[in-house]
């Protein structure tokens, strides 16, 4: 290692130099990093509700509805001026490219048709053929909508005080309407309409995924911030320019080219990834703060500059190098995600934390051999900072205290177990969005006036051609529908059973009490043909396919929480075998709940088999680099303890384990090792310097432990940036990093040493007394004095006796 | 000198005919772009003709529908409108129904239809030209004689279809009724030079988009050589939904005398 360091000092020039060429290559690769914004791509595709969705969107759309609600200031929907705006809107929508079309829905839309009926027989008309000018027209329109059970409340509000227009959009891999541009486009065509007499709301999945992205774009003014924020944090620990910099060039760098090698591979980016860079920035920032504290202490020892720079790398670089390789280790077991987004994540995030580790080995040596040392008013600053005085406060107490400490930690840890026992696994998109967002204004008006702003559909296969004009599958759809709409939440369902019953009314002079399914399988047939004389052929498209083999129930709900979901999809798939013949598959459920839930539980459930996967392979590098299994449990230890705590945590607050809180656990995880292993290597640096394991720990925390806290104050606080956005799973994200990294960098510096103080394990205490040279003791004592932090006095410890 | 002269006057001469032709030739063209359609319309006019029709539904990237049925046809003696039966013989649900259409050169045509379940007849009011005939991609505006007064007429190009040399005849509805009745806000349509049968259509919706293909796949000369064509497959494809109808006529029989009772609608119930 001293021979690898001191050879690149030497050829500083060179290393610089290629790391300016890899940083220029890897920056271009960087910024030719596509942003995918694809929802089927981020979405586990063998979870089986997504397998369902995936079905009903290839035979019927619907994976991409939006609602367009428009309500007036004053009065109802039927004033010509309104129904023109209707008109003109649903004509623009479905202008639109990329729009399936059969699934352009409002009073205005051609396939929005009533079906009455009278002495001859049945008629069907669209709805509005025309925009009414009259009151006697209007007065015919409001009777065919009012007639028609399938369109109130999905079109129009019970009250008739407003209007939605449905539109849904294909969703492709050379798509032409990603969500952003679905979201403008629509906006656009609002704009032209708006005026003072109307509100118009946009709503549905494209528009949230549209709104997420909006943050998301917003996420470099997040990392800048964090730079500054880990800056001045850096500032703070080491009262010099160059400290604050110089971690930062490094995290910086990382974040470059981790993006660089995702731009190399051919990795597009996505929104959930979004805040990933602000974790690579910590990371490395944190890797660094380790290298810098180091320096300044060898630099403190020796004054040479050039010896401090080797020294630093020689003593850090092992520990920081099985820190990186265990972090990274547990980031790249990310890849073995059916989820592209985490798979992603976990590559861009091992990806930086490689890249700081070779910056740290190459790049900053070199160059901090070419810069001037800390000057001595520099280094006198160092002492006055407040996070010094905080560890040399726990330097003294924790050694001393080790029963105290334990109790302490046993204490709040079990609190914790209990708490996190009362966790509940939960997600909703629509509270993701902060209060007073427009999206959800949007939705609350979807709630109150529609059927809801969220989408469960059904997949009814008969397994035969034509047989969903089956009689008795019909009925069994129709009973399912009435069953749902009684349900709580569910604000309408739609499916052909209404339409064919329609129909057998009208056939019957239009008497309320034929609106039921015909026993006639023939007759359902011939009614279906009878409609297709003045129907469109695409009209039941939404509902049913070509060849009658396969049916939607569409159902439309006010919440799309996933535990209240959960339960109603466990309701339906009841119901549904009690209502269904044998013969008839029916599947429970797609719709945006259904990819919802789908994404949140395979995310949920695979970060807490990654958090194992993580903790293995801590446990294993742990025990193998320090050839003890009890050293692998320690290098477990503060993220473990961090962990549990968040979510005892948690499970006390009531914070669900979401898509936003699950990634957490996993990161707090792999970042929380980092500290145990440094904390580990300089006790077994200690020990080789003092026999006695107070004082090594004592010495442990006034140096390692003391960058463990700036490390994790420049991570939480880079983290807590997020906090302020507004958006929940970065608000969730940004608060629980922010203290998982607080709690784990707490027990790294107060339960490690306890521990390792009480049971002196083999793997430090063997390497007592190795020191090198004949004058050894009085070196480390040398050693102990010249440090900076060690401004209170080993003889200020208070011995206690062992136990 | 008096060669040059003979040359320049030859020159001068072909120059002049090649010029003259090409006036002669637009002047007689443009207003020849109706005559040429009103000419297309009557093409298929055949007092009584009969066929066995399959329909094919194809939906995009779906399994097709088929449909079977036998179609009567009668001229009504004003030589414009047509009385249509009729009767469907697969799938199974639908066998027995039998529809009847008596198409009015002014105002909307009468349909009725006859449902074996209901066993009754039921009058179907048409409700415009632009809705789907039968739950196909043909309107009724595409499967009903075109009004050539209510159209303006422009003879764009010629063309070749399948070899076949065509004028190319652009048709915008006159007034704003038209062009909402048929939803269209114009049709180009491909006559051929030889027969004046109708071998395409574009047909671009009210926004002026192309929104419809029509192909005519196959054209079969009936009654005996006094100018009549009628189709033999022609296909219509829906070119914003992906959506297609084939229709493909076989057993063909023309001057064959049909009895106006199978018109009657008093006794659709009885043709099964």
């Amino acid at each position: 290692m001293r021979r690898y360091i001191e050879w690149v000092i030497g050829q500083r020039i060179l290393v610089l130099t290629a790391v300016a060429i890899i940083t220029v290559v890897l920056g271009f690769a960087a910024a030719r990093v596509k942003i995918d914004i694809n929802r089927k791509t981020q979405l586990p595709q063998d979870h089986p509700l997504i397998k369902i969705e995936n079905r009903i969107s290839d035979l019927f759309g619907g994976a991409r509805i939006t609602a367009i609600t428009i309500n007036p200031k004053q009065g109802d929907i039927y004033q010509p001026t309104l129904l023109a705006k209707i008109r003109r809107i649903t004509d623009a929508v479905d202008a639109l490219p990329g729009v399936v079309h059969h699934n352009v829905l409002s009073i205005s839309a051609i396939r929005a048709k009533a079906i009455t009926g009278n002495a001859d027989g049945m008629i069907v008309q669209p709805l509005m053929q025309e925009v009414p000018v009259t009151q006697a027209d209007i007065t015919d329109m409001k009777k065919r909508i009012s007639g028609q059970t399938f369109y109130t409340p999905l079109l129009v509000s019970r009250d008739g005080a407003a209007a939605a227009i449905l539109a849904d959009f294909y969703e492709t891999d050379d798509d032409p309407m990603p969500n952003p541009v679905i979201h403008r486009r629509l906006q656009e065509i609002v704009d032209r309409e708006a005026d003072e007499t109307v509100e118009f709301h946009i709503t549905g999945m494209p528009i949230w995924l549209s709104y997420l992205d909006n943050y998301a774009r917003k996420m470099p003014w997040y990392l800048l911030a964090a730079v500054l924020i880990i800056g001045l944090i850096h500032y703070e620990a080491f009262r010099t320019v160059q400290a604050m910099l110089l971690p930062l060039v490094t995290a910086v760098l990382s974040v470059v080219w981790s993006l660089g090698w995702l731009g190399v591979i051919g990795l597009p980016m996505d929104t959930w990834n979004s805040m990933t860079p602000i974790l690579v920035l910590a990371v490395a920032a944190g890797h660094a703060v380790q290298i810098l504290k180091r320096y300044y202490e060898e630099y403190e020892k020796t004054g040479d500059n050039r010896a401090a720079v080797v020294e630093a790398v020689v003593k850090v670089g092992n520990a920081m190098i099985l820190a990186g390789i265990i972090a990274a280790c547990g980031f790249l077991s990310l890849l073995l995600f059916d989820v592209r987004t985490v798979r992603v994540f976990g590559l861009v995030t091992a990806g930086g934390i490689l890249s700081a580790l070779f910056l740290e080995m190459t790049f900053i040596p070199a160059i901090r051999s070419m810069l001037p040392p800390p000057g001595k008013r520099d280094r006198e600053k160092q002492r006055a900072s407040f996070l010094d005085r905080s560890v040399e406060w726990l330097a003294h107490t924790v050694p001393a205290r080790t029963r105290t400490v334990l109790a302490a930690g046993a204490l709040v840890v079990l609190l914790s177990v209990a708490g996190a026992t009362r966790i509940v696994v939960n997600d909703s998109f629509n509270a993701a969005m902060p209060e007073g967002h427009p999206y959800h204004n949007a939705e609350k008006v979807m709630n109150r006036l529609f059927g809801g702003a969220n989408t469960m559909s059904i997949l009814v296969d008969s397994r035969e051609i034509d047989g969903i004009k089956r009689p008795d599958v019909l009925r069994a759809m129709d009973g399912l529908q009435d069953f749902l709409k009684n349900q709580d939440h569910v604000g309408a369902a739609q499916s052909i059973a209404d339409y064919v019953k329609r129909m057998n009314q009208a056939m019957h002079n239009d008497d309320p009490r034929y609106n039921a399914v015909p026993d006639d399988r023939a007759m359902i047939g011939q009614y279906l043909l009878l409609y297709g004389f003045s129907g469109g052929p695409d009209d039941f498209d939404m509902v049913v396919d070509k060849d009658y083999r396969n049916a939607v129930l569409r159902v439309f709900t006010k919440n799309d929480d996933d535990r209240t979901m959960r339960e109603l999809f466990r309701k339906t798939e009841e119901k549904a075998a009690e209502l269904f013949p044998g013969d008839v598959t029916v599947s429970v459920a797609g719709g945006t709940i259904a990819t919802a839930l789908g994404l949140s539980e395979t995310v949920v459930k695979q970060k807490i088999i990654n958090i194992c996967q993580v903790l293995i392979i801590i446990f294993a590098f742990g025990s193998l680099v320090f050839r003890s299994l009890f050293a692998g449990l320690l290098v477990m230890l503060p993220s473990t303890a961090a962990m549990v705590v968040s979510l005892g945590a948690m499970g006390i607050l009531g914070i669900p384990l979401s898509l936003g809180t699950a990634t957490t656990s996993a990161l707090t995880v792999s970042i929380g090792a980092d500290y145990a292993v440094y904390v580990l290597y300089r006790f077994r640096e200690e020990a080789r310097n003092d026999d006695d394991i107070k004082i090594q720990a004592q010495r442990v925390l006034m140096s390692t432990g003391k960058a463990v806290f700036y490390v994790s104050s420049a991570i939480a606080a880079g983290f807590a940036i997020l906090v302020p956005t507004g958006l929940s799973y970065y608000r969730q994200l940004g608060g629980l990093v922010s203290t998982s990294m607080v709690l784990s960098s707490l027990a790294a510096v107060t339960l490690l040493p306890a521990l390792v103080v009480r049971f002196k394990p083999g793997f430090i205490t063997q390497l007592s007394g190795q020191a090198a040279g004949v004058n050894g003791f009085a070196e480390k004592r040398m050693g102990v004095s010249l440090a900076p932090e060690n401004a209170v006095s080993t003889t200020h410890i208070r011995k206690e006796p062992e136990l | 000198m008096k060669r040059s002269a003979i040359i320049l006057i030859i020159v001068f001469l072909i120059v002049f005919q090649a010029a003259a032709r090409v006036t002669v030739s637009s002047a007689e063209e443009q207003p020849a772009a109706k005559d040429i359609v009103s000419k297309s319309a009557e093409t298929d006019k055949i007092p009584g003709w009969s066929a066995k029709v399959v329909m094919r539904l194809v939906p995009k990237g779906g399994s097709e529908r088929v449909r079977e049925s036998l179609i009567f046809s009668k001229l009504r003696p004003n030589g414009a409108d047509m009385h249509r039966l009729v009767q469907f013989i697969s799938p199974a649900d639908i066998s027995g129904s039998n529809i009847l259409i008596h198409e009015h050169k002014e105002g909307n045509d009468d349909i009725w239809i006859y449902l074996p379940s209901v066993k009754k007849v039921r009058r179907l009011l048409a409700n415009g030209k632009k809705e789907s005939f039968m739950g196909t991609d043909f309107s009724y505006t595409d499967i009903t004689t075109p009004k050539v007064d209510d159209y303006a007429h422009t003879l764009l190009r010629r063309e070749t279809v399948n070899d076949a040399p065509c004028y190319v005849i652009e048709s915008v509805p006159k007034t704003e009724e038209t062009r909402r009745d048929t939803g269209y806000s114009k049709t180009v349509n491909w006559i051929r030079t030889d027969n004046y049968a109708r071998v395409k259509s574009e047909i671009h919706d009210l926004s002026g988009g192309l929104f419809k293909l029509m192909q005519v796949l196959s054209l079969k000369e009936v009654d005996g050589g006094r100018g009549k064509w009628l189709m033999e497959k022609v296909e219509m494809r829906n070119l914003r939904s992906g959506h297609s109808t084939l229709l493909t006529f076989t057993n063909i029989e023309t001057n064959k005398e049909i009895n106006d009772r199978l018109f009657a609608p008093g006794r659709l119930d009885r043709e099964n």
